[in-house]
């Protein structure tokens, strides 16, 4: 295509210019800021349209574009033709956006989509803008170091991607930091690495959840089981209540038929009251005061009677006396203090001796104990000496070995599940690695492989053309073989009738048309020579070339011991791509089961420290327990074994309490006896002193027997019966004549004594109200009488009131009528047997439910601290959404990555070589033949040779100016417009002065061959530049000032 | 005299399907539970005869002692109210089972068999027919041995089962019935359980049979409204005239739907047409929302951030990104280099693709291409 005419009505600066375009090489002239750039821009969104990815450096690129002038003209049109003739008109408004395309040659009008020169052009916008424009900025950005990098960079780039700067390897490389940064597989600190490990906690954390609800199963239904037992007990007491109920029902009706019996007899007593109720206010209470007053007076009356006949008696005795013998000396009474003093004496030493007697038999029996607690101690292990505090130690133990029994019990079921998931990982795994193991680096191995393949299908092809162009030149000497044959023979056999005409007739005439015969003939027959040659060889080449053939089908057929072809039939594989992707899959699970076999091995580590820790605390226990009198043999008779020991520690406290107490008994009974003896002693000394003395003074008093007597209490008696009949005898007449004189006084005070009783008693009869204590006796018998039903009836209703309780007689009534008619039997069972029954089953609850409760703080602490196990599996759910996602990001990257490459190694490897071919050509006329070769390789690596020296710069950036280089990028991005332009539309290139480091001569040159190219593509060159301008002139370039 | 039948409440169950995080997974799940209060104080409130549950009350494998705890607490509040519980394969009768184990108050009856069992109720001519799921699957299938006697009674059966309309490859474990043999001749009404939405089963014998639905929205991908029925019999005349009507319970709904993205021009935008989203829902949804068509953008979506703008317009917002830039990829595809071949080749692969999974894993590998293709040199952006 080339671009004929462009008339802008308004872009930028410019308003209303016509241009028209040379159709091969147009020179555009004008300084600085004369919007050459616009005018390229102008150009481009002719062609393609506004276009934009809405960033703000694109939406300021279009407010520069829009008309300085005049904005409602944003627009204009260009004319373009096509390489078949045809041509077309486009005409846009950017203003509006309106947009006609329409075949303008033939003026038949016909209107084109937007999209045209597009479709026609077989490339995009931005393609465009990256292939076909070439500024000076694109050249100066290359800089002085690494040039040829970055030439070869945006060569990649525009091949790859038709714009500078994006590259299929800089693409590759970014997916590979993308892939990076969502990380591989035990890669910590990544995304995905993260997201899997927090899966696996998650998994790990859902197991020992399922594990400790399987545990606690067994729990729960023991739990179940005495809530059952529990419910079970609960209606056997509700029946002993039903019971028990009618038991008080029965013993309600009992009360109150007992209750109205005693109502019954309450009336009676009352009535019988009635009779005796007169007396109810005689002040019985006075009885004794008068039985006193009456028997003081009755005493008084006999004691004066008595008197007066022992008055009698004494005066008749004095008689009698007065003339009988005197009487002989006696002893006198002992001193009655003397006499307590020894009896004293006496009972304290009886009862001392006693008492002695007694803490003797309590020590013997507090004795006794202390031998009996002491034998049932040595029974008992020391506990003292085992631990200062045996409760929490034991305690202690049980719980630690359960920790570790629990922690091992996890531990290990967390290893079995791991380890089952890791052989399964290994198993799935196992396939791949036996087909991939004797492979060191299979990528490397299969690109060799592919690219193997294509050279060899590449030199296939080759070899195939030049063998067709082989027998296509021997066949077609062949072919002129017969013919060179025909006219040599033919013109030999002229040439022989001229030469005998000529010979015969000698006519001369026939000399020059033997002699050009002659030269056909030689002509001919020398042609026919070179073919034979020329067959000949070919035949040669042809043989060269089917043998050449054969050894490559050769080297294909033996492909068959290819690694990678062995690799393929094993895996069953028909595309390298297929087999690389086991590969990755193998890599992948490799790396995989890598990381889990870690993970086993850290809860290998785990899980046998875990069962060492419960053998060795096992090993400990074992002699622990045999301290305490316990055998462990398996560690599930830890626990047992602690309960036996608590309850054995607990016996032997309270054994060791029982010593100690008779003990203290014992000390105490010592200390009493000692005391008991020593007050014994005392007590002993007292009475024999006071024996002493009693003795002293009854020698002293004339009583000579004490000795004779067995005791001093003897004597003492002795004495005494001794001292009385003296004091009989002493008495005589002086005591009778005092006992009359004392008789006679008694006898008077008596007979007052008398009257005063007798006043006494009056006065307390005429209180009563009775005249004699006959009167007194029968209103106190008549009053006691209703004083004493007044009592029974009280009693009656005490026992009433008991009967009734807290209620009263009409409440018990009403009671008994709601319960209605009691049960015709009762109960089996007493009402003693059925409390005694509901105790005992209420004992039994409360034991079911102490042990329900201690059921339900296990499994409480069991559970304390987990989660859920919904909570666990949505976690889990959103875990796994997350690794899918990452892992997905990672394989879409992956994917991505591998397509890339395979599409950017086929296609660098079919464009290198034509790239390189065309570059050569256009580098060697750039610097007149300085460079002649310019060597691609596939990945696009930039080498020159130097002519004559056939060294190659393989770094020529190190070696040649910047100039030079200026034009190694030149000539490359020629070739490249070139190579996209193959068997398509020719693109127009806008070149914006791209000859700021080149000398004249090359500038001229590189004129010289623009003018060439533009003769098969239009080539626009925007310069401000007189030299370039010059060096324009010099081809006959057509020039358009600004 | 009226029932209410309700079915499929599933406590205790869990929400990893439906992608909720545990904490909203938490709130969901006592919903559940103040959602089957609200059941009894109605049934309470409207003088109901019986409450019929047809299956499916809790999820046997996850149901917690607090769980169970609060149904005795629930059913001791709703006292006098009976309550007739047949077990379903989510909840079925089996040694360990809370049915089995619970101490439940007397009004409450559970059926204990796969075989059919009547219960007369005190006080009321109804008698109440139902079996238990004995496991997973039923050991064998009660439908069609159902015999009502002629006692003047009225007689409701309770179950739950696979009716084969829906079902057709129901197995026997799932109890299939046809409708017929499910209409036991003399029934006045059939409670059933075992599907989540409401769904009337009519016979030929007359009998009327319905499917309560779960009270609850089960989750992303079910129809109808969660709803418990009203069930009013009148059995003076001959036949009995039975009245059903559905209940719709306060629940929240499981929005899943798609959103097309390329008309919008901002996350901005984006944000906002969620949350209108949300509050056309009045926010009253858990919402699954696929992010379809061009982003606004070439640079991928802070999903973060979109949800923190518009999450507080759901009750939970999940977003699922698989919006492609904003890219003419058969203009892409067009030329020869190797973004246009890459691009072409994904094309085409895309095309080719029916698989879901895969068909996200090539646009995205697409759109990662292309980003690679245009990323300025050094780091990329890590994935979040």
């Amino acid at each position: 295509m080339r671009i004929d005419r462009a008339a802008i009505d308004g872009y930028g600066r410019f308003s209303g210019l016509d241009l028209e375009f040379a159709p091969d090489l147009q020179i555009l002239v004008g300084p600085n800021e004369r919007g050459k750039s616009t005018l390229r821009s102008f150009i481009a969104d002719m062609l393609f349209g506004q276009t934009g990815d809405g960033t703000a450096a694109e939406a300021e690129a279009r407010d520069l574009r829009t008309p300085w002038a005049n904005p409602s003209a944003y627009g204009g049109r260009l004319v373009c033709a096509f390489e078949n003739g045809e041509s077309c008109e486009i005409m846009r408004n950017f203003g509006t956006g309106e947009a006609t395309l329409r075949a303008a040659a033939a003026g038949t009008g016909e209107s084109h989509p937007d999209g045209y020169i597009e479709q026609r052009l077989g490339i995009s916008k931005p393609v465009f803008l990256g292939t076909a424009t070439i500024s000076h900025l694109t050249l100066e950005g290359l800089g002085e170091h690494e040039a040829l990098n970055q030439i070869r960079e945006k060569l990649l780039s525009l091949a790859d991607a038709d714009s500078e700067g994006h590259s299929a390897m800089a693409a590759v490389q970014h997916l590979d930091a993308h892939i990076r940064g969502v990380g591989r597989p035990g890669q910590a600190g990544k995304p995905l690495p993260d997201a899997q490990a927090r899966l696996d906690e998650l998994e790990r954390e859902r197991i020992g959840l399922v594990n400790l609800r399987g545990e606690l199963a067994p729990i729960e239904e023991r739990r179940a089981a005495l809530r059952r037992r529990a419910q079970a007990l609960q209606a056997e007491i509700e029946a002993i209540e039903r019971k028990l109920r009618q038991h008080e029902a029965r013993a309600r009706a009992e009360r109150l038929r007992a209750a109205e019996a005693l109502s019954a007899r309450i009336d009676e007593v009352t009535q019988e009251s009635f009779v005796p109720a007169a007396a109810r206010d005689f002040p019985q209470d006075r009885t004794p005061e008068m039985q006193r007053c009456e028997t003081r007076l009755n005493t008084a009356r006999l004691q004066r009677s008595r008197s007066q006949g022992e008055l009698a008696a004494v005066e008749s005795d004095l008689a009698a006396r007065e003339t009988g013998a005197p009487a002989r000396d006696l002893p006198p009474p002992l001193d009655p203090a003397l006499e307590d003093a020894f009896t004293a004496a006496r009972a304290a030493v009886q009862r001392l001796e006693e008492r002695a007697a007694q803490l003797r038999a309590q020590a013997q029996a507090a004795r006794d104990r202390i031998e009996e607690t002491q034998a049932a101690l040595a029974a008992f292990p020391d506990f003292s000496r085992i631990a200062p505090d045996p409760v929490a130690w034991l305690t202690q133990l049980a719980t630690s070995f359960d920790v570790a029994v629990r922690a091992r019990d996890k531990e290990c079921g967390q290893r079995a599940v791991v380890r089952a998931e890791t052989r399964q990982r290994r198993e799935r795994l196992r396939p791949l690695a036996e087909a991939f193991a004797g492979v060191d680096d299979f990528l490397d191995l299969a690109r060799a492989y592919e690219e193997g393949q294509r050279l060899r299908a590449e030199d296939q092809r080759l070899a195939a053309t030049r063998l067709q162009t082989l027998l296509n030149e021997a066949e077609e000497a062949a072919e002129r073989i017969p013919g060179f044959r025909f006219l040599s023979a033919g013109l030999g056999v002229f040439l022989a009738v001229l030469l005998a005409a000529w010979v015969m007739f000698q006519i001369n005439a026939m000399v020059w048309p033997a002699i050009c015969t002659l030269f056909g003939m030689l002509y001919f027959l020398g042609n026919y020579v070179l073919a034979r040659r020329r067959l000949e060889q070919t035949n040669t080449e042809i043989a060269d070339a089917r043998a050449h053939m054969n050894a490559l089908a050769a080297s294909e057929a033996g492909d068959t011991d290819h690694p990678v072809v062995r690799l393929m039939a094993r895996e069953g594989c028909e595309t390298v791509r297929e087999l690389e992707a086991r590969y990755d899959t193998f890599r992948r699970q490799s790396a995989e089961l890598a990381a889990r076999e870690e993970v086993l091995a850290d809860i290998e580590r785990q899980a046998a420290e875990a069962e060492e820790r419960v053998d060795m605390l096992l090993d400990n226990f074992r002699g622990t327990f045999e301290q305490v009198g316990e055998t462990v043999l398996h560690e599930d008779d830890v626990r047992q074994a602690a309960g036996n020991a608590l309850t054995r520690y607990q016996d032997y406290r309270e054994a060791k309490g029982r010593l100690l107490d008779a003990r203290a008994l014992f000390d105490r009974l010592q200390n009493d006896a000692r005391n008991a003896a020593r007050e014994l002693e005392e007590a002993r000394a007292r009475e024999a002193e006071a024996a002493d003395r009693l003795r002293a003074v009854m020698r002293e008093n004339g009583f000579a027997d004490t000795a004779a007597c067995g005791s001093v209490a003897d004597a003492l008696r002795a004495y005494r019966e001794q001292a009385a009949a003296a004091v009989e005898r002493r008495g005589g007449i002086e005591a009778l004549r005092e006992k009359r004189a004392a008789l006679a006084a008694r006898l008077q005070a008596e007979e007052r004594e008398v009257q005063a009783s007798e006043r006494a008693l009056n006065a307390v009869l005429a209180a009563a109200g009775v005249e004699s204590p006959a009167a007194w006796h029968e209103a106190a018998e008549r009053a006691a009488k209703f004083r004493e039903l007044h009592n029974h009836r009280l009693a009656l209703e005490a026992q009433l009131a008991t009967l009734l309780g807290d209620g009263d007689f009409n409440a018990l009534r009403d009671a008994v009528r709601e319960a209605g008619e009691p049960e015709p039997a009762p109960p089996e069972e007493s009402r003693e047997q059925l409390l005694a029954q509901r105790a005992a089953i209420e004992t039994e609850a409360a034991a079911i439910t102490r042990e329900e409760r201690e059921l339900q703080l296990q499994i409480n602490e069991r559970m304390a601290g987990q989660r859920s196990l919904n909570e666990v599996e949505e976690d889990i759910a959103l875990a796994a959404r997350r690794v899918a996602r990452l892992g997905q990001e990672r394989e879409s990257a992956a994917y991505a990555m591998a397509v890339i490459e395979e599409i950017a190694r086929d296609r660098h490897a079919r464009v290198a070589p034509r790239l390189a071919e065309i570059a050569s050509g256009y580098l060697a006329e750039i610097t007149d033949g300085a460079y002649t070769e310019i060597r691609l390789e596939r990945d696009f690596g930039i080498h020159v040779c130097v002519p004559g020296s056939g060294r190659v710069l393989e770094r020529p950036e190190r070696s040649l100016s910047k100039g030079a280089m200026d034009q190694v990028y030149l000539a490359l991005r020629l070739a490249l417009v070139q190579s996209l332009s193959h068997s398509r539309e020719p693109i127009p290139m806008l070149l914006d002065d791209p000859f700021a480091n080149y000398d004249d001569e090359r500038l001229r040159r590189t004129m010289r061959l623009l003018a060439r190219i533009a003769r098969g593509h239009q080539v626009i060159l925007f310069t401000c530049r007189d030299d370039v301008t010059r060096a324009a002139e010099t081809v006959s370039a057509a020039i358009t000032r600004l | 005299m009226k029932l209410i039948h309700t079915a499929d409440l599933h406590l205790d169950r869990c929400f990893a399907d439906c992608g909720l995080p545990p904490g909203q997974a938490n709130w969901q799940r006592q919903h559940l539970r103040e959602l089957f209060l609200d059941i009894l104080r109605q049934a309470s409130a409207q003088g109901a005869e019986a409450l019929l549950v047809a299956g499916g009350l809790f999820v046997h494998e996850r149901v917690g002692r607090e769980t169970v705890a609060f149904l005795r607490e629930a059913f001791e509040l709703a006292r006098p109210l009976p309550v007739f519980i047949a077990p379903g394969r989510a909840d079925p009768l089996v040694p360990g089972s809370p049915y089995v184990t619970g101490h439940w108050p007397d009004h409450v009856h559970i059926f204990q068999s796969p075989d059919w069992q009547a219960i007369a109720l005190n006080g009321a001519p109804l008698t109440v027919h139902g079996f238990a799921f004995d496991g997973p699957a039923i050991s064998r299938n009660p439908f069609g041995g159902l015999r009502i006697p002629g006692d003047g009674r009225t007689h409701v059966a309770v179950g739950q089962g696979a009716w084969k309309k829906l079902q057709p490859d129901a197995p026997p474990g799932l109890a299939p019935f046809d409708a017929g043999e499910a209409a036991a001749p003399g029934l006045a009404y059939l409670a059933l359980g075992g599907h989540p939405e409401s769904l009337a089963v009519p016979n030929d014998r007359g009998v009327t049979a319905y499917y309560a639905g779960a009270p609850d929205t089960p989750g992303f991908g079910h129809r109808g409204e969660p709803c418990f029925l009203e069930v009013d019999l009148d059995a003076r005349g001959l036949e009995p005239a039975v009245r059903v009507k559905p209940v719709f319970s306060a629940s929240l709904a499981f929005l899943e739907r798609d959103l097309d993205c390329t008309a919008l021009r901002s996350p901005a935008q984006l944000a906002d047409a969620l949350a209108g989203i949300g509050r056309a829902a009045k926010g009253n949804c858990i919402a699954r929302i696929r992010l379809t068509g061009r982003r606004p953008g070439l640079r991928p979506l802070d999903l973060d951030a979109i949800t923190r703008d518009a999450g507080p317009a759901f009750a939970h917002l999940e977003l699922h990104d698989e919006t492609e830039p904003p890219e003419d990829f058969d203009s892409l595809a067009r030329g020869h280099t190797s973004l246009a071949l890459f691009t072409g080749r994904l094309n085409r692969e895309i095309a080719g693709s029916v698989d879901p999974g895969r068909l996200r894993m090539l646009r995205r590998a697409r759109t990662l291409g292309i980003e690679g293709y245009r990323a300025p040199h050094g780091n990329p952006e890590g994935a979040r």
